[in-house]
């Protein structure tokens, strides 16, 4: 008899090979015996430890909820919850949903530059001043605002003592 | 990329200013406190590229080259658009500066409790809304709206009337 069939034998015995001559081997071959104690001794442990077999009808009925699984792969088997706990999952899938489509709208509000809100506001020029207000930030985007209305007034350097931004006027009026 | 009709900038500064009552702001109360035979006004509205460094300057902007100088330092300057009509109120003005930008301007009163020009004004990229606002201005002094773009230049948008 040769070590392999012995060992397969040991590991998933099918009964099929001749007792006495399986025995005859591990008596005349070290490493199968070796290897025959070891099965052994983790056969010893899985009957210590083993749990308690399912009934014929139990394992038929999992294996029948196995079955319709397989073929529905989609679906999630799952105890319908009670009413007022489908009622409160739906509400709060409701929420959720909610929420991502106010986040989700904010974020391409915000991506988009908030085009549909571009700011309104008001400004007044000082008598004798230019204003002048900075929009930071990319195109699309809605812009920081810098004001200024301070850095151009006359000033003793201008002979004429005319604002600047009034000679600027006064040539782009002519163009 | 379509250009933008002066029908569309126009509608949206409407649009931008509409809630501008709810809001508290004068857009809308000015006008309807405005006098009687009010004149028209020349309103002029223009647009220049400001490339910060260098000193190079449009032919066209050299007569004002000092007063840009002081206006925005440090910058080379380009004129994009320039124009100039006579408004009465509720009129409008609307200046292409290329590129998809667009500014346009209403006149909204020709001359509030302190004597200012009222304007809406709003600016315009590829059709869509960048910027609204209500200005108030003196007559003869200029408003500028300043956009940076990406590339660190600026794009000037100069507004006024008398």
């Amino acid at each position: 008899m040769r070590c392999d069939t012995v060992i397969r034998e040991l590991s998933t015995p099918s009964g099929t090979l001749d007792r006495a001559a399986l025995a005859l081997h591990l008596a005349d071959c070290p490493k199968c015996a070796s290897f025959s104690a070891q099965v052994h001794e983790l056969q010893t442990v899985w009957d210590l430890t083993r749990p308690a077999e399912p009934s014929a009808d139990a394992f038929d009925a999992m294996w029948t909820r196995v079955v319709i699984a397989a073929e529905q792969p989609a679906l999630v088997p799952f105890a319908p919850a009670p009413r007022w706990k489908r009622w409160g999952l739906a509400s709060m899938v409701a929420a959720q949903a909610a929420g991502l489509l106010i986040a989700g709208g904010l974020a391409w509000n915000h991506r988009t530059g908030g085009r549909a809100s571009a700011p309104v506001m008001e400004f007044t020029a000082r008598p004798g001043t230019t204003l002048i207000v900075t929009l930071d930030g990319p195109a699309g985007t809605v812009p920081t605002v810098h004001v200024s209305d301070e850095s151009v007034v006359a000033d003793a350097a201008d002979t004429d003592m005319v604002a600047a931004d009034f000679d600027v006027l006064n040539y782009m009026e002519s163009l | 990329m379509g250009r933008p009709s002066r029908r569309r900038i126009l509608a949206l500064i409407g649009a931008g200013l509409a809630l501008s009552p709810a809001l508290g702001l004068p857009g809308s109360s000015a006008q309807a406190q405005q006098p009687q035979g009010v004149p028209a006004l020349q309103v002029t509205m223009f647009g220049i590229l400001a490339t910060p460094g260098g000193n190079r300057v449009d032919g066209n902007l050299k007569k004002i080259e000092p007063q840009l100088r002081k206006l925005f330092p440090g910058h080379s300057f380009k004129l994009l658009k320039s124009e100039s009509k006579r408004l009465t109120l509720g009129q409008g003005l609307t200046v292409e500066l290329g590129d998809g930008w667009v500014a346009g301007a209403d006149l909204t009163s020709a001359a509030d409790p302190e004597g200012n020009l009222l304007f809406k004004f709003a600016l315009e990229l590829n059709g869509q809304n960048e910027f609204a606002t209500i200005v108030r201005t003196p007559p003869n002094q200029l408003f500028f709206c300043d956009k940076m773009l990406p590339d660190g230049s600026r794009l000037l948008i100069g507004l006024g009337g008398r």
